[in-house]
């Protein structure tokens, strides 16, 4: 018999990639419907000399939009589906080669804070849900509320004020040191170290959203008679927090990632600003600032893949998970 | 030895218990008996240390809250629950205390296999050298059962494991609430005999509305109404020579039960399919189901006439209420056709379910007029209706019993709720599963007295699944078994359900 869970995954599949193919299109149109084109504001600066029309032509071909809009789609889909993505002309690069240098960045960001705000929110929450109103259930809850008050990129620019100026003891900026080192292991303990405040900045702005959540979740577990008879049994510690509390915990929480992920790809574009991190979202940001839409179009429809295929992933388990009950 | 003195426990300002003392020395098993609300399972939870709240100073009062809040103490051999502190209670928990509570569908967690369960417990108490499965073995759980979530057992086959868990580690205190009402009678002898196996070593406390278990278990009986003991002692004295009123009250109905009307007897007997339907019913035809491919139901084919009464009976696990939420629509039919024929016509059929537990069936929250008014939207019923609903049931109809919340009824009157919301949808047929066994004596008798009334007058197909061979004397025109997965209706009267 087939695993639900791949049946799971093959429902979600088709209408995931109906979002795609119409984000495709709306990418595509959008800078289109801006008055002039990117040769225009390019021929606009001060310094370029004056092209005859034949030179601005071709130009026009190079940058994609000589044609009517119907030719321009068909190359340009026929060009996404090779991976072609654009040539980006500040960078001097092809934007596909820019977004495979910038993603692992982005990707690693993420990997390491994701773990971090889920483990710490959910244990905290396990932990004041189980007795509210205690000690432990004030002080966190405490705590936890005037993290969540703290707008995300002010919090980023405090841990930098804090341990990468006044009290320099992590690095404040970048992702490596500017020579890295040719010892592999003193390269990866450099970039550890280049990670931890972002990481700290990215988990501190999700973990009150997943604290709150397991602890409001708690609560009503502990009303329930499955937890009340296995205390009645002498099921403590451990055991009760994650077999118990955790797993019943983990459906919602799956639920919960589904619908936070583009807030967490959101999140990663302001810390990677402020620690000026070479990851997507400093990508993005410098591709605004350059008007450089090629760049700006290639960033955001793999981007928006990516969180496609994650919240694919993650709604196929929790549907899965949810079927025991 | 349990012994508990002068305990009043609060929530809010609600008494729950008030006063309540008494000791179990080794080897007795004192029974508590009363009506369900009485505040029984308060006690058995407060004697595990299982209430989360706090003990009030002397000469203090409850304050309006949703907190519990208790004075007095309870002493579990040398430990007084009531005053100890976390660490404490963890280490008396399932190993010198055992708690069954009654199988509901929530009791074991839904993540985890029989299997699981009863390996966690063997490790969480350090005898992870005896084997889960021989465990299991003893409690009559089968190998089948072992892989199972939660979700997968019907109420017997849950409480088999509960029972299995709370004797694994040979408690010497053994609190049962209720442990006995979702078994059939089979599973029901296998699990008196091992409260009674060892019940010399230990202190036993029931809880039930079962006189007939207490008097097999209990050398000590309580009876308990409105939290307050009202009398206890030897169980022949309170059971055969009872001075209160109230007691005298519970064994009386008890034995009005016990004294049933003939078994009506299938007029043809055979295959229910093959018997001549005519006029207005309810059609079961070829329904089928399996769980987890393991097939439950096959084939099953009935006609329940308009008017009349078809009671179902099967061991636990046969697969009653699977079917009974096929009837009411709760499972989609795999295979075969539910249908009301209306003369020759095949119609859809209008079917209103009444569940075993009311409690869990209505939103704590709501009103009584609030429960009624939902139901009433459906059918464009007015006040007026409600009243009419709620006389029809025997409930009162004062402003200040429609404003009182679901959660603050006895069981008796939620279930007669339960059944007034039914009936306000106009249905051609209501299925009740298990209507009666959470109930005590007296509700019992007055829930069974309302089906009867409104399938004869209201010319309603009623299909009644129960355990309860008693109840299904009382109403049914026809009585039929569910055993492995068929319908066997069969001539001779039902003696033996599940043996």
């Amino acid at each position: 018999m087939v695993p639900p869970i791949l049946i799971n995954l093959l429902s979600g599949l088709s209408v995931r990639l109906l979002v795609f193919f119409l984000l495709v299109l709306l990418v595509f149109f959008l800078p289109r419907l801006l008055p002039g084109d990117p040769v225009a504001i390019f021929l606009s600066s001060d310094l370029s000399r004056d092209l005859s029309g034949s030179e601005a032509e071709e130009l026009r071909s190079q940058f994609g939009v000589a044609g009517g809009w119907l030719q321009q789609l068909g190359e340009y889909l026929s060009n996404l589906v090779v991976g072609d993505l654009g040539y980006s002309v500040p960078h001097a690069a092809p934007v596909s080669q820019l977004l495979k240098a910038a993603i692992p960045w982005t990707l690693l960001l993420i990997a390491c804070a994701a773990p971090l705000f889920l483990i710490a929110g959910a244990a905290g929450g396990i932990e004041a849900g189980k007795a509210p109103g205690a000690l432990f259930d004030r002080v966190a809850t405490g705590t936890v509320t005037v993290i969540a008050s703290i707008p995300p990129f002010t919090a980023a620019v405090l841990l930098l004020l804090a341990f990468g100026i006044l009290w320099p003891v992590l690095p404040a900026g970048g992702a490596e040191p500017l020579f890295p080192s040719d010892n592999p292991l003193q390269r990866d303990f450099d970039v550890a170290r280049h990670a931890v405040l972002p990481v700290l900045a990215l988990s501190l702005h999700e973990v009150s959203r997943f604290y709150f959540l397991a602890r409001g979740e708690a609560i009503t577990l502990s009303q329930r008679p499955f937890i009340i008879n296995a205390c009645g049994r002498g099921i403590k510690g451990w055991r009760l927090r994650t077999a118990y509390y955790g797993r019943s915990l983990f459906p919602v929480f799956l639920a919960r990632m589904s619908d936070s992920l583009t807030g967490l790809f959101g999140a990663v574009l302001f810390v990677e600003i402020v620690f000026s991190y070479p990851g997507t979202g400093h990508l993005i940001y410098n591709a605004i600032l350059d008007r450089d839409y090629v760049l700006l179009q290639g960033a955001v429809i793999v981007m928006a893949g990516l969180v496609l295929l994650l919240n694919w992933i993650i709604d196929a388990v929790a549907t899965s998970l949810a079927r025991r009950g | 030895m349990i012994r508990v003195e002068q305990l009043n426990l609060f929530f809010g300002e609600r008494p729950l218990l008030q006063d309540v003392s008494f000791e179990i020395g080794r080897g007795q098993t004192l029974a508590i008996i009363g009506e369900p609300g009485g505040g029984k399972t308060s006690l058995a939870r407060s004697l595990m240390g299982l209430i989360q709240g706090r003990r009030l100073a002397a000469q203090e009062k409850p304050l309006p809250s949703s907190h519990f809040c208790w004075s007095g103490d309870a002493w579990l051999g040398e430990m007084n629950v009531l005053r100890s502190s976390r660490a404490q209670l963890q280490a008396m928990r399932g190993r010198s205390a055992g708690l069954i509570v009654q199988a509901l569908s929530d009791a074991l967690n839904p993540h985890l296999t029989v299997l699981q369960h009863v390996q966690e417990m063997l490790r969480a108490h350090g005898l992870s050298e005896r084997d889960a499965r021989e465990e299991c073995a003893i409690g009559n759980i089968p190998d089948r059962l072992l892989p199972r979530y939660p979700t997968a057992l019907s109420g017997g086959e849950i409480q088999r494991v509960l029972t299995v868990l709370a004797l694994a580690n040979s408690p010497e205190f053994l609190i049962m609430d209720e442990p006995t009402a979702a078994l059939d009678s089979f599973n029901r002898e296998i699990a008196i005999r091992s409260f009674q196996n060892g019940s010399e070593q230990r202190c036993q406390m029931l809880i039930t509305h079962d006189i007939e278990l207490a008097r097999r278990l209990a050398t000590h009986v309580g009876v308990l109404r409105k939290g307050r003991l009202t009398e206890i002692g030897p169980s022949e004295d309170v059971l055969d020579r009872p001075r209160s009123i109230y007691t005298q009250q519970l064994l009386k109905l008890r034995r009005n039960a016990g004294n049933p009307m003939p078994l009506p007897v299938s007029s043809s007997g055979g295959n229910p399919a093959l018997e001549v339907r005519s006029g207005n019913g309810l059609v079961m035809d070829r329904l089928s189901h399996s769980i987890e491919n393991r097939g439950l139901l096959s084939k099953i084919s009935a006609f329940v006439p308009a008017g009349s009464c078809l009671a179902i009976l099967g061991g636990s696990g046969s697969g009653k209420t699977t079917l009974a939420r096929l009837l009411s629509g709760y499972e989609k039919v795999q295979e075969g056709y539910v249908y009301w024929q209306n003369g020759t016509e095949r119609e859809k059929s209008v079917i209103a379910l009444i569940p075993q537990h009311p409690h869990r069936a209505m939103a704590s929250h709501f009103s009584v007029s609030d429960v009624l008014k939902e139901a009433l939207m459906l059918s464009r019923g007015d006040q007026a209706e409600a009243n009419r609903l709620l006389d029809r049931v025997g409930l009162p109809t004062d402003t200040d019993f429609l404003n009182r919340k679901t959660r603050e009824l006895s069981g008796g009157e939620a279930q007669r709720l339960v059944i007034a919301r039914a009936l306000a949808t106009r249905p051609q047929c209501l299925v009740a599963d298990e209507p009666t066994s959470a109930l005590d004596m007296q509700a019992r008798s007055h829930v069974l007295e309302i089906l009867r009334g409104v399938m004869r007058n209201r010319k309603m197909a009623l299909v009644l699944f129960t355990h309860d061979q008693a109840a299904a004397r009382s109403l049914a025109d026809k009585v039929c078994h569910l055993e492995q997965g068929t319908l066997i209706c069969s001539e001779a009267p039902v003696t033996n359900v599940a043996s």
